[in-house]
Parts: C-alpha cells; sequence; structure tokens
C-alpha cells in the first residue's frame, strides 16, 4: 500500500481532535487520524452505511469527551491522576482551556446581541431538524431490538413473503439443526364478551417456544408450558400489558379468572411485561392476547393452508450461512416431496430465505430515513455556510480589536482559539435550542400519524440523543467558526491599525470566501427544494389517482360473524354459511330501509384496508391456456352501487344471481366446477380480450367458471400506489359466506356520525350480541393508504421551505453586507458622474452571477442525488425536468429580489452624504 | 510506578496484553483488542494514544522502531512495545484475575460448559 492523501474521513477527523490540546495533536494527532482512516475503511467494508454511523457517532463522543478530558486533566495538575511535572511549562495555564474564555466569549457575544441571536436561531433551526431525524433514526435502525442477544434471532418466509403451512413448520422444526429454538405465530381476531361491551381482540397464536425464543418474562401469573399445548389441554390465554391495563385496570387478580373469546371460557395464565413487545407490536399493531397453538390437531395438516410466520434462535455457532444452506437442502426436499404447494408456478422449489430480524422488521423504512437524515444533512450544512458568513462579515468589523490584541502578544494560534470558542458557545446555545425544536418536532409525529415506519412510536428524545445533539452542536460550531477564524487571525496588523484603512488584500480574500458560502447555499437549497418538489409532486399525483370508487358519503362497518377456525371453536352462532348468508340479507335489509340510505352491500374485506381482502386464482378463458393470477372479491348485490364503482359494460351483480350454499357446507376447494355470474376489471377483460367483446364470455378457475355479465373499472384494493391488477367479483352467496369476515358498505346522503350510530344499532337489533368496530367512511379508508408517502413529503417539504428561507435570507445579507462596504467606493462613483442605472447592473450583475453559479452546482448535485428518490416518488422520473426548471425558477427569482433590493439602496444613496460620513 | 501492585485498569491491562505479543503500531494495536474482546472493546484512536502517551509516562510502554519496516507506509508509524515494568504489572494483573476466576468458578458462577460452541 502506498501512502495516499489523507482521506475525508481522516480530515473530518483532525478537526475533531481540536477538542484535544494542541500539544496531543502536533505529536500524535497524525498517526491517530490515520488510524481513524483505515478503521473507517475497515468498517466500510464490513457493515456500510449503517458500521459508519455507529463509528462516527461513538468517535465524536469519544474524541469530544476525551479530548476535553485532556484538556481539563493539563489545566488541573493537581486534579490529575498521572502527574506530569514538565507538561504545563510552556504557557500558563490560563491560556490552555477553553474555560477562561469564556468571560470573555459571554461579553463578546452580549455585544452584538442581534448577531448573536440570529447565528443561534440558525443553528438551532439546522441542530433541532438533524436532532430530530436522528432520534428517529437511532431509534428506528441503530438501538438493538428489545430482545436478549437480538442478533441471533432471524425469520423466514416461504418463497417471496408467504406464509408457511404447518407441516412446513413441523418439517423444518424436526428436522433442522441450525435453531436453538424456533417458532411461529399466526394472528387472528377474537371477540371478548365476558363483561362490559363486546370487544374484538387481536389475537395471537403461538407455538410453544415463541415466548422463549424473544426472552419474554411475565408481569403476573405465567406463561405457557409444553402441557398448556397438548391435545386436549384446558383453555388457556396470556393477555398482553395494555389490554390488562386498558381493560382490567392492571387488576393482578385476572390471573386465573375466566374470561369469555368468541364464546368459549378460557383461563388466564398471566400478563406480559410492560417493556414486552412482539415482533407485530414493533409495528406499532401489538396483538392484545396470545393462546397456545397445537400443531398437531389434524384439522390443521393441510399443506396448502399457508398461516405461519415463524421466528427463531440460531443455534451457537450457526451463522446465517450455514443455516441457510440447511434449510436450502430442506426445500429441496420438502419439493420433491410435496409438489403442488412446495413449488412455484415455474417448477422451483419454494426456498426459506433467512433475514435477520432486526432487518425483517426495520429493512424497508432504512433507506427512507436514511434519505432523510441526509437530507438534514443538507439543511445543516446551510445553516452552518449561513452562519459562516455572518461571522466572516462580523470578522470584518472586528479586524482591528484582533489586530491590537495581536499587536498586545496573543499569538495566532490563541487568536483562532478564541474564535473558534466564541462560535462553539454560540452553536452549544442554538443547539439547545435546537433539543428543544426536536422535542416538540417528535410530539408533532403524532399529529401527522407517521404509521408505517416500525418502532416510530417510542422514539423519544434521550440523553443518546442529546449527546449527539452536544456532539453536532460543536462540530456545528468548528464547521462555521474555523473558516472565519483563521481567516481573521491573517490580518496584517499595521494596516488594520491604521485608521479607516481597508485591508485590501484580507478583504478580497474575505469576499472571495462570502461568495463561495452562498454559491454553496444557494446549491444545498436548491437540491433539498427540488427532492422535496419531487416527492410532493409524487404525492400530489398519488392523490389524483382515480381509486376507482366514489368515496364520498360511503361508510364502511368491519364484522366478524363466528371464528375462522375450521372447526375447532365453531361452537357459537355463525358455524353455517346459511346462518351467515341469513344475517347478511337481514342486516342489508335492515340498513336498506334506513331513509337516506341510496344503496348498501357487503363483501368480505373492503377495498383500501390492511390484509387478506379476498383470495388469488389463475383464471384462463375457456379452451385457452393463457391463464392470469386474478383476485376473487365475492359481493353481494348493490355493493358496487355503494362504492360508486364504474361500470364500463353490462350490469352488477343482482340479489338473483345469489345462490343457496350446498347442503354439505363446502368451499372454495369443492372439486367440480360451478358456474357463477362474475363482474370483472378492465384490466382482466382487456388482458384476455382486447378487442373489448367480453359480456357472455366465460373464464375458468380451478372451482368456477366465471359467465361474465359486467365489467367494472380497476378498483385499487391494495392502495393508490398499487399496480394494476386482475379482479374479479363473484356472487357473495353461498362461497363468500364460507369466510367470517364481512364488511358492509353503505352509501347515504345523511351526516356520516348519525348513520355510523344508526348501523352499530342496526346490527345489534338483528344479533344483540355482535360485537362491531365503530364504523368508518371510505375518505378515511383511502387517506390511511397514503399516510406514509404523506408523511415523507411533508417532512421533506418542511425542510426544503427552512432551507430556502435560510439561502434567501444567506444571499440578501451577504449582498448587503458587501453593499455596504463598497457604500464609499459607489458614492465615489456617483459623485464623478456614473449613471445609477449602471451601479445597479454592476451589484446586482455580481448578484446573478452568484446565483447562476449556485444553480448550475445544484443541479448537477441534484441530478447526480435524483437515484436516492427513486423509490419513493410515484408517476414521476426523479429527473423530472418541469420540477427542476420550476423550483430552479423559483429559486432565482428569490435570490434575484434579494439581490435586487440592496442594490436599488446602494445606488439610491445621496453621494455627498455617504462620502461626508466617512 | 506509583501503584504498583495496585490492580491495573482494565483498558491498560488489555493494551499492554495486546502489546505482550510483539510491539504493534496503534491502528494494529485497535484491530487486536477488537479481536481479544470479541468486538466488545473498541477504542477511539485517538483516546488510544491517549492512553499510550500516559503509559510511557508512568513507563509501561515505550515507543519503539518498527520491527521489520516491510511497507514503505508501515516505516513511518509509531511503534510500541511492553517495558519491563510493564510486563511485569501485566503478568501481576493476569495472576490477580486468574485467582478471581478460579474462586468465580468454585462459587459456581461460571457455567461448567462455558467453552465456546
Amino acid at each position: 500500500m502506498t501512502r495516499t492523501s489523507p482521506s475525508l474521513a481522516e480530515r473530518l477527523y483532525r478537526s475533531l481532535l481540536l477538542a484535544y490540546p494542541a500539544e496531543f495533536r502536533r505529536t500524535v494527532g497524525c498517526e491517530a487520524a490515520h488510524a481513524f482512516g483505515r478503521l473507517h475503511r475497515d468498517e466500510w467494508r464490513a457493515a456500510g452505511l449503517k458500521g459508519l454511523m455507529v463509528l462516527w457517532r461513538r468517535s465524536v463522543l469519544h474524541v469530544i469527551g476525551y479530548g476535553l478530558k485532556e484538556r481539563w486533566e493539563r489545566r488541573r495538575p493537581s486534579l490529575g491522576r498521572h502527574q506530569d511535572p514538565h507538561h504545563n511549562r510552556q504557557r500558563p495555564p490560563q491560556m490552555l482551556g477553553l474555560v477562561p474564555n469564556f468571560r470573555y466569549v459571554v461579553r463578546s457575544l452580549a455585544r452584538t446581541p442581534a448577531f448573536s441571536l440570529m447565528a443561534i436561531l440558525i443553528v438551532a433551526l439546522g441542530v433541532g431538524a438533524t436532532t430530530t431525524i436522528y432520534s428517529v433514526v437511532d431509534n428506528v435502525l441503530l438501538r438493538p431490538l428489545p430482545y436478549p442477544d437480538p442478533q441471533e434471532l432471524v425469520m423466514f418466509t416461504k418463497g417471496e413473503g408467504g406464509s408457511l403451512s404447518i407441516p412446513d413448520f413441523r418439517d423444518i422444526y424436526d428436522q433442522t439443526d441450525a435453531f436453538a429454538s424456533l417458532a411461529a405465530w399466526t394472528d387472528a381476531d377474537l371477540d371478548l364478551t365476558n363483561e362490559g361491551i363486546p370487544e374484538r381482540l387481536t389475537v395471537g397464536r403461538v407455538t410453544a417456544e415463541f415466548f422463549s425464543v424473544l426472552g419474554a418474562s411475565p408481569a403476573v401469573g405465567r406463561l405457557f408450558t409444553a402441557g398448556d399445548f397438548a391435545p386436549g389441554a384446558n383453555k388457556v390465554v396470556v393477555v398482553d400489558h395494555g389490554l390488562w391495563q386498558r381493560r382490567w385496570g392492571g387488576d393482578p387478580a385476572l390471573v386465573g379468572s375466566a374470561v369469555i373469546l368468541d364464546g368459549e371460557t378460557v383461563t388466564v395464565l398471566g400478563v406480559l411485561k410492560r417493556d414486552f413487545q412482539s415482533p407485530e407490536g414493533l409495528t406499532g399493531n401489538e396483538l392484545d392476547v396470545w393462546v397456545p397453538f397445537d400443531l398437531t390437531a389434524p384439522e390443521w395438516q393441510h399443506r396448502n393452508l399457508w398461516l405461519l410466520s415463524p421466528i427463531g434462535r440460531l443455534a451457537p455457532g450457526a451463522t446465517l450461512a450455514s443455516a441457510q444452506a440447511e434449510m436450502d437442502a430442506l426445500a429441496e426436499t420438502l419439493a420433491v416431496d410435496h409438489p403442488v404447494n412446495n413449488r412455484d408456478r415455474d417448477g422451483r422449489a419454494f426456498y426459506f430465505p433467512l433475514v435477520p430480524l432486526h432487518e425483517a422488521m426495520v429493512g424497508s423504512v432504512a433507506q427512507p430515513l436514511y434519505v432523510l437524515l441526509g437530507a438534514v444533512g443538507l439543511l445543516l450544512l446551510i445553516a452552518c455556510a449561513n452562519v459562516a458568513n455572518l461571522f466572516l462579515a462580523r470578522g470584518t468589523d472586528r479586524e482591528r480589536e484582533i489586530a491590537l490584541r495581536s499587536a498586545l502578544g496573543a499569538g495566532r494560534g490563541r487568536i483562532v482559539q478564541q474564535l473558534l470558542t466564541e462560535s462553539v458557545a454560540l452553536a452549544l446555545l442554538g443547539g439547545a435550542l435546537g433539543a428543544g425544536i426536536a422535542v416538540v418536532s417528535i410530539r408533532m409525529f403524532g399529529v401527522f400519524d407517521a404509521v408505517g415506519i416500525p418502532r416510530m412510536s417510542d422514539v423519544v428524545v434521550d440523553w443518546r440523543v442529546l449527546l449527539f445533539t452536544v456532539a453536532l452542536s460543536t462540530l456545528t460550531g468548528v464547521l462555521f467558526g474555523l473558516i472565519p477564524a483563521l481567516q481573521s487571525a491573517q490580518t496584517d496588523i499595521c494596516a488594520a491599525l491604521q485608521e479607516g484603512a481597508q485591508n485590501a488584500t484580507a478583504g478580497r480574500h474575505r469576499a472571495k470566501l462570502r461568495n463561495s458560502f452562498v454559491v454553496a447555499e444557494i446549491a444545498l437549497a436548491l437540491m433539498l427544494l427540488i427532492g422535496a418538489g419531487l416527492l410532493f409532486n409524487s404525492f400530489l399525483r398519488l392523490r389524483s389517482v382515480d381509486p376507482g370508487v366514489d368515496p364520498d358519503d360511503v361508510t364502511v362497518m368491519s364484522l366478524r360473524l363466528g371464528a375462522f377456525d375450521f372447526g375447532s371453536i365453531a361452537s357459537g352462532r355463525y358455524s353455517t354459511e346459511g346462518e351467515r348468508i341469513q344475517f347478511t340479507n337481514d342486516l342489508l335489509e335492515t340498513i336498506r330501509a334506513f331513509p337516506n340510505v341510496q344503496a348498501a352491500g357487503a363483501t368480505m374485506r373492503m377495498p383500501f384496508g390492511s390484509g387478506r381482502c379476498c383470495w388469488a386464482t389463475d383464471v384462463a378463458p375457456s379452451g385457452s391456456e393463457d391463464s392470469v393470477m386474478a383476485w376473487m372479491h365475492p359481493v353481494t348485490s348493490a355493493f358496487m352501487e355503494a362504492l360508486g364503482a364504474t361500470l364500463v359494460a353490462g350490469r352488477f351483480h343482482v340479489q338473483g344471481d345469489m345462490a343457496a350454499p350446498a347442503p354439505s357446507g363446502g368451499g372454495a376447494d369443492d372439486d367440480q366446477q360451478r358456474t357463477v355470474a362474475a363482474v370483472i376489471n378492465r384490466s382482466l377483460a382487456e388482458r384476455h380480450w382486447p378487442d373489448g367483446d367480453v359480456l357472455g364470455r366465460e373464464l375458468h378457475t380451478r372451482s368456477y367458471i366465471l359467465s361474465i355479465v359486467g365489467v367494472v373499472d380497476d378498483i385499487r384494493h391494495f392502495g393508490l400506489d398499487s399496480p394494476e391488477q386482475f379482479d374479479a367479483y363473484l356472487p357473495y352467496a353461498p362461497d363468500g359466506a364460507f369466510f367470517p369476515m364481512l364488511d358492509v358498505a353503505v352509501r347515504s346522503s345523511g351526516d356520516s356520525d348519525n348513520l355510523a350510530a344508526a348501523l352499530r344499532q342496526a346490527v345489534w337489533s338483528v344479533d344483540p350480541e355482535l360485537p362491531v368496530s365503530p364504523p368508518h367512511t371510505m375518505n378515511d379508508r383511502i387517506s390511511g393508504t397514503i399516510t406514509t408517502p404523506r408523511f415523507y413529503s411533508m417532512l421533506l417539504a418542511a425542510f426544503a421551505a427552512v432551507a430556502f428561507l435560510l439561502a434567501a435570507s444567506g444571499i440578501a445579507s451577504s449582498m448587503l453586507y458587501s453593499v455596504g462596504q463598497r457604500q464609499r467606493e459607489l458614492g465615489i462613483r456617483l459623485a464623478l458622474g456614473a449613471q445609477r442605472r449602471s451601479l445597479m447592473r454592476m451589484v446586482v450583475g455580481k448578484g446573478v452571477l452568484l446565483t447562476a453559479l449556485g444553480l448550475s452546482v445544484g443541479i448537477g448535485g441534484a441530478f447526480a442525488l435524483s437515484r436516492v428518490l427513486d423509490s419513493f416518488v410515484f408517476g414521476i422520473s426523479t429527473t423530472d425536468p418541469m420540477t427542476f426548471v420550476a423550483v430552479s425558477l423559483l429559486l432565482a427569482t428569490v435570490a434575484m429580489l434579494a439581490c435586487y433590493l440592496p442594490a436599488r439602496k446602494a445606488a439610491g444613496a445621496d453621494p455627498l452624504e455617504v462620502l461626508r460620513a466617512e | 510506578m506509583e501503584y504498583a501492585g495496585s490492580p491495573l485498569n482494565p483498558r491498560d491491562y488489555l493494551i499492554l496484553l495486546s502489546l505482550s505479543e510483539g510491539p504493534r503500531h496503534g491502528y494494529g494495536l485497535l484491530k487486536d483488542v477488537a479481536r481479544l474482546t470479541d468486538n466488545e472493546v473498541r477504542f477511539d484512536p485517538a483516546n488510544l494514544y491517549r492512553s499510550l502517551k500516559r503509559m510511557i509516562k508512568q513507563g509501561l510502554v515505550s515507543e519503539t522502531a518498527a520491527p521489520e519496516p516491510n511497507s514503505d507506509e508501515d516505516e513511518r508509524r509509531r511503534y510500541y512495545a511492553v517495558t519491563e515494568a510493564g510486563a511485569g504489572r501485566v503478568q501481576a494483573e493476569a495472576v490477580r484475575l486468574d485467582r478471581l476466576t478460579r474462586v468465580a468458578r468454585e462459587r459456581r458462577l461460571i457455567p461448567d460448559s462455558e467453552a465456546p460452541a
């Protein structure tokens, strides 16, 4: 390896070393920075961006912490643990530390309160925004998951994101050695009906090792033991801490008592500790209760029932790669033994890709959060440039003071140290304010409703984040203070001390620096603005996507008729399709009789919800093998009318399309195909019959012959940003009633609050014991699918707005200042007969040049960075020329205005006044 | 050596332990300490040099020439080695720790199957 010039990392680290005394830097600073550079490279290779984040955070804290400690120990040798009789000889003690400067610094900052306040506010904005996002990144991405040895935990899926069947899981459990323990869970709904209002609970059915894999322990009572999973064991349940507090007020007597879940009496075994979070809980949807899942029950032994989410702890000595190899071998065996359910459509085995739990939980939000962190980083840089410019301008005013101090014997290092102390002190004050801003902003996230980001609910500003803020503020202070400080220290003493003389060389140098700060500010602000513009634009497009329904005046209500349990707790009402269909008909009839209701219909699960709405199957035209995968939705008559879907051809379902259930029960898996009336969506119609002649044609699935009676415009079932899909709508009766889920949509011209109350009454008039979740509007449902993009675009827009303000004020103040500096020159020119117009042109021309330079750098930067936004935007290119042009024009206009006003002031001045003032 | 015989602070112990294998430069020390402790202890470079400077003053460590200048770069680096005093201290500390570990094992604080899998 040959010696290369120090990397950026090394140089940054060296500037951090300013925290250490100069003597330390001189003797081993270079060595330390070099070692850091190599660590930095190692870390990048080993752990990528995340590793670097951790390294930098640790290094910043350590260098500043230990550096100040070293200074302290040297300053007060009598208190230091390790005495050195020599080290203090060169300088008197008060010259060594930062502390003795403090009084001087406070005096000097208080002398120019407007300047200080301005700088503090700007730093507070930058540090506050950065701290806010950092606290989210820290909590969501960097903090280990709340389990013992979380790095050993892995999850896996079947193929891409599929759940496992129970036999799959049992095979893996029995035939692999890679896991020290292995568990799985599946969630469902249960109704709690023993006391008070009936309540819908979410339940996790878990296998025996679930709690031990996660290292959970009870707050009261006990968790499951092996005996609880035996066939015929007493029905038991473990309750989540949240539900315990909410429903039973934390009463320990709950343990051992009986509750009624889905009509069955179940004994409460114990309550989990408050800090327990299941993997579901990490995503903000903690389950309410947990019940044992007996995997040996005969009704679960279907390989086509994909249900379980597994979680395992790697055995000692096993690595992700070795475990994966073992799983791959097993997957291939399973594909041979069970070709129907363990091979994909192309005949390849379904593998079980292992993913570390941490990645499975937060992997999808890592990129957006790092992009946001990058965006606030840009904002902080803009703030630094802005404050550095203020300092440079002030440096000119303080030239004489500094010259006087150096004439009296202060060395260059001493003056740099003095000025740096000032800037760091200012930055720390700004940082304190910024921490306050961060605390408030994180509270505001609750308002934004940042769903979709796991672990978001427990983001707090704690000591870790505060340490980061302190380190960041210090670094900020060094960053914006260093260049102006070095600049000031170069002042030519003689020239500066001469009354009224302009220090031409230093002045020109300083102007150049100021100009480059302005260019940097414009460039950075433009990059942020373009990013925000793209996201905002994409968000508008997302909102204007046609959902395929007319959501105004539609209210939705979710019900569940009996248990989705394949017979194991099907003891209550609604154990047959006939009972469910009867209930559905009675309820819809009651609702349709309401005065303001125009239409009411039902399906299994309404569009724009989470989770399964329907089932997918292969469909092909009769007599053809050209099949595509389509979603099957069972719907009642008047369902499409209630949603306000758009009929393209034919008709919607009518009551006459519904059929009575077959006496044997049975579901979608019947052996022989049945002919049903179907409405298909436009995409499916165009896929098979591009020429448009669709009505009366037939499609085949394994269980049905779909006789097409109508075509409907595409409905975006899975959210506005979901790609186009193929849908077929079947009569609700009989097959929709196979499933217990029932969602009702009602179109009504009445007040939605009254309607919601009336709907619950309608349910209870048909069945007084049925729990009803609060009805909600279709508009709420649709906007629920875009909260995450809305959150990101709002946040970026807020950063960009701040950046915009900072850049504009930076340009304005810089121009104002340079015009002020040139007042005398401009006055002379005017007196000598220069045209005001040409003076204006001269001043504005310089501003135009700087703006143009900044814009071109910014456009280049935005172009180079555009790819990081790829996964954020919808329906728009990340190099969308319209956005680039519009945002550049906006910034250019504001920059021009910021130049024009000072220029007009300068040109409008009375030359006599100006010259007299000298 | 103002504290001869007293326990050595854990960082110094790790540094001396690493250097007992032979002279190293700063980066080498950082990597070796991380390796010795399964990545649990990761010195910040500046803090490592801070410790080294102090240990030089205490006479536990000395600067030395590169053992085998085989590359342009490493030749320029400062190498550090254990002094005799340092070797004595690290040995004393190791014996002390060993004694304490034996007590812990007798009291069944360390599982018998402690061997790494």
